[in-house]
């Protein structure tokens, strides 16, 4: 593809809704397997364990791949990712510590708001 | 036809979406929705007023850091009761800033299923029913098999000080909880 058509491909599409889905999808389902090591010490919050964490994740990048391929289903897609990302906050490790719940709202509220 | 983003829209679903956060967060920091938090690896020091515990089982443990690992005893508790409680920790080795101290101080909490490796404990204490010498896979918690172990139906400890390396607990319901960020070390009373 050229410069051109990506540009083209981007623009007719919600791009950086399914970007921001991507990057909470990342922030969620990473903390479980790689823990967070400050200096020597290494912090961990998990809840109903990695299970959700894989779980949301999953769906997410699937909403994301969902919002890229039919635009125009962005709004039930969008209403998904919104409920999914506040519902990481309390089952998967706050919400892959408030960054992964954060980036799916930001990007489920792009997506809403997204029109062709 | 390129696409385009309604900002009203997008502030609007923002502003839900917040709304929908500060809810969730709010029900977690006061122990509506149970978060379970393991912290371990460098030194803790907490000092508090109260500490009953339930269905406690002692043993010998080893906290296993990045490169080190160390003895420990490690008690286990079913079900615990902190009032006023200060804790510290000083991280070492921060990216960018070198060392940062954390305290943490709270009216108290309850936890479920907690264990805590022990370094250094004083206190004033009052344990019942306890049954020395129990295999420690057989003590309530989970023991290594085979080796000693001490178990106890309940506890209760008057202005204890607690150096650890490693808490583990279920799920903990906070109540007023106030935590800090210090460039120098945190001194609990």
């Amino acid at each position: 593809m050229t410069q051109v058509q990506v540009t083209q491909w981007r623009r007719t599409r919600p791009f950086w809704a399914g970007i921001f889905l991507i990057l909470a999808a990342i922030a969620l389902i990473v903390p479980p397997y790689a823990t967070l090591h400050i200096g020597d010490w290494f912090v961990s919050a998990t809840t109903v364990g990695g299970f959700s964490a894989v779980f949301i994740g999953i769906l997410l990048l699937v909403l994301a791949g969902s919002l890229w391929l039919r635009p125009q289903y962005r709004f039930p897609a969008g209403v998904a990712a919104l409920m999914l990302s506040l519902g990481s906050l309390v089952t998967t490790n706050l919400g892959g510590f408030v960054v992964g719940t954060l980036f799916g709202v930001i990007g489920s509220a792009l997506a809403l708001a997204w029109t062709d | 036809m390129a696409g385009r983003i309604r900002w009203s829209r997008f502030a609007l679903v923002m502003g839900l979406g917040v709304a929908g956060m500060s809810t969730f967060g709010v029900a977690a920091a006061t122990g509506a929705v149970p978060v379970s938090f393991t912290v371990s690896g460098g030194m803790l020091q907490a000092s508090g007023e109260r500490f009953d515990g339930k269905g406690i089982a002692i043993f010998g443990g080893v906290v296993q850091t990045k490169d080190k690992a160390y003895p420990a005893v490690m008690a286990a508790f079913d079900e615990a009761d902190v009032r006023g409680i200060c804790a510290g920790a000083v991280l070492e080795g921060v990216p960018v800033l070198g060392s940062v101290g954390l305290g943490i101080e709270s009216e108290g909490f309850t936890a479920r299923s907690v264990v805590v490796a022990i370094d250094e404990l004083r206190t004033a204490a009052t344990i019942n029913d306890v049954r020395l010498g129990v295999d420690a896979g057989a003590a309530s918690g989970a023991g290594p098999a085979g080796s000693f172990g001490v178990q106890a139906g309940s506890a209760s400890l008057r202005d204890f000080h607690l150096n650890t390396r490693a808490v583990t607990a279920g799920t903990i319901s906070l109540s007023g909880m106030k935590v800090n960020a210090l460039t120098s070390k945190l001194e609990c009373k």
